[in-house]
């Protein structure tokens, strides 16, 4: 049964949401620069606090489980951490000095806590972390190789040293982000093979529109890229070079990507409705929508003198003659899905995923009683 | 180009498509030869009627279905047989959908 929520007025619209580590808190930001925290339980949402330190639009939000603090990145060029302070039951802020001078597009933890990267319109990546001497997060820029807007990144799951972004230069690239100050000798470089420095890219791959969400499988052993042609592209990571499988859809493009398995992936975006696609033998297909469009029964009455009276109040109210049923949105969301994350708790088996759109709600799926068959999918 | 001729001379319409839109010169920078191009897939595409759409349409795959939504949208923006173009148009988005459309827009390499 899918939990559908108003979080924000319609005209606002939720730009991004996260979770905390056991599913009981959300943070969200409505479109503007405020971030809404909510306390859940029950499927009840009550709003506990409001956080005001961004000046313009907040386009990104994460929380990291491991050291329970919020990162948001905003249209202003900052980004600050928050910090619970359990003592006074506050958030405090932290501004992180990120040296961009265009707006901040995306942020993401690192599975580990250790660090986080932004990616901006200033065509880099700052990748910043903890430095306890001062108290205060250090930024480092990838700039090689961006030849445009970095729209999306996305750290490894296993591996807190590469990231995956998407550029609107239509590629998607890799890059190290081993520092010696955070990792100290413990260079992993994954799938790759030899491990290179921080900034550096370690493979790039090309899609034929701007690359709007990258995703990594659980194993880390395949990376996801939404490209704004309709397309989603899924290389396989070796040291000699990735090999790439590219699926062309019918539908609108992508803008979020979410793998609940090692062979199954969300895609969400301006179709209003989450689409599954699946790794069967034959490689990655489409499989499913998640939001089956039910026949919604048409209250259209038969006998004449109703008909005739609902044909003309149509015409009235809406300048047609027929209820024509392709303009009835039969999805849960009525606007573009902006965010796309794992509701259940994590280290167990995903068993709900949220979707945030910009008509303002929260829909929680909870996948194993949708009427799609989830037998097929090897979750 | 001769084999496009004399496939439509057979009046074999489906194969004289399937060439025609075969290996399209997205790479060049030559007008000229984009040109030739196009006006070869418009003497196919002039000849077809309205009836044989949905089956000439069923035989292409993906990427000529791409292929084939540029040209339409090619000869709509210099409005030469629209309303023949708005048939194969409506019958494409039946078949590829909307993503076939988005694809024409986001494309760098123009037909």
């Amino acid at each position: 049964m899918t939990n559908v929520q108003q979080l924000a007025l319609p005209i606002e619209g939720i730009s991004c949401h996260a979770w905390n580590a056991d599913r009981t808190q959300l943070a969200i930001s409505p479109n503007n620069n405020e971030l809404h925290i909510f306390n859940v339980s029950n499927g009840q949402f009550t709003k506990i606090h409001v956080l005001n330190e961004h000046d313009l639009l907040i386009s990104a939000v994460d929380w990291n489980p491991v050291n329970n603090k919020i990162v948001t990145c905003s249209h202003d060029r900052n980004a600050f951490v928050w910090t619970y302070d359990s003592s006074s039951s506050i958030w405090r802020p932290t501004l992180v000095i990120l040296c961009i001078d265009r707006a901040g597009l995306d942020v993401k933890w690192s599975l580990d806590g250790l660090r986080f990267a932004v990616t901006s319109g200033s065509k880099c990546v700052s990748v910043c972390s903890y430095e306890p001497s001062n108290d205060w997060w250090v930024s480092k820029m990838i700039k090689k190789k961006f030849k445009s807007t970095v729209l999306c990144c996305a750290f490894h799951p296993k591996n807190g040293q590469l990231l995956a972004t998407g550029c609107a230069d239509f590629k998607c690239r890799v890059f190290s982000t081993f520092s010696a100050d955070v990792d100290g000798d413990n260079v992993d470089a994954g799938p790759f093979g030899s491990p290179l420095l921080f900034g550096e890219p370690y493979t790039e791959i090309t899609a034929l529109g701007w690359v709007n969400a990258v995703a990594w499988s659980p194993s880390g052993s395949t990376l996801a890229f939404a490209g704004h042609d309709s397309s989603i592209h899924f290389a396989t990571l070796y040291p000699e070079g990735p090999v790439v499988q590219s699926v062309r859809f019918s539908h609108l493009p992508l803008s979020r990507l979410l793998f609940i398995g090692e062979k199954t992936i969300v895609g969400a975006g301006y179709d209003f409705n989450p689409m599954v696609f699946n790794y069967t033998s034959r490689g990655w297909t489409f499989f499913s929508f998640i939001d089956q469009k039910k026949a919604i029964e048409s209250s259209s009455t038969s006998s004449g003198v109703a008909a005739a009276r609902a044909m003309f109040q149509n015409k009235v109210t809406r300048g047609q003659d027929s209820k024509s049923d392709a303009d009835i949105i039969k999805t849960k969301h009525e606007s573009a899905i902006t965010g796309l994350t794992i509701a259940s708790s994590p280290n167990k088996p995903i068993t709900k995923i949220a979707t945030s759109a910009l008509d303002g709600r929260l829909v929680v799926w909870d996948l194993p009683t949708l009427d799609i068959n989830l037998n097929k999918l090897e979750i | 180009e001769n084999e496009v001729n004399k496939l439509l001379l057979k009046k074999d319409k489906i194969n004289a498509l399937v060439t025609s839109l075969y290996n399209p010169p997205i790479g060049t920078k030559s007008i000229e030869i984009k040109d030739r191009n196009a006006n070869i897939v418009e003497k196919v595409l002039v000849s077809v009627t309205d009836a044989e759409i949905t089956g000439l349409i069923d035989s292409l795959d993906s990427e000529s279905l791409d292929t084939l939504m540029k040209y339409i949208y090619r000869f709509m923006s210099k409005s030469s047989n629209c309303s023949l173009m708005l048939k194969l148009h409506a019958a494409l988005v039946e078949k590829a959908g909307v993503g076939s459309i988005v694809r024409v827009l986001t494309d760098r390499k123009q037909v």
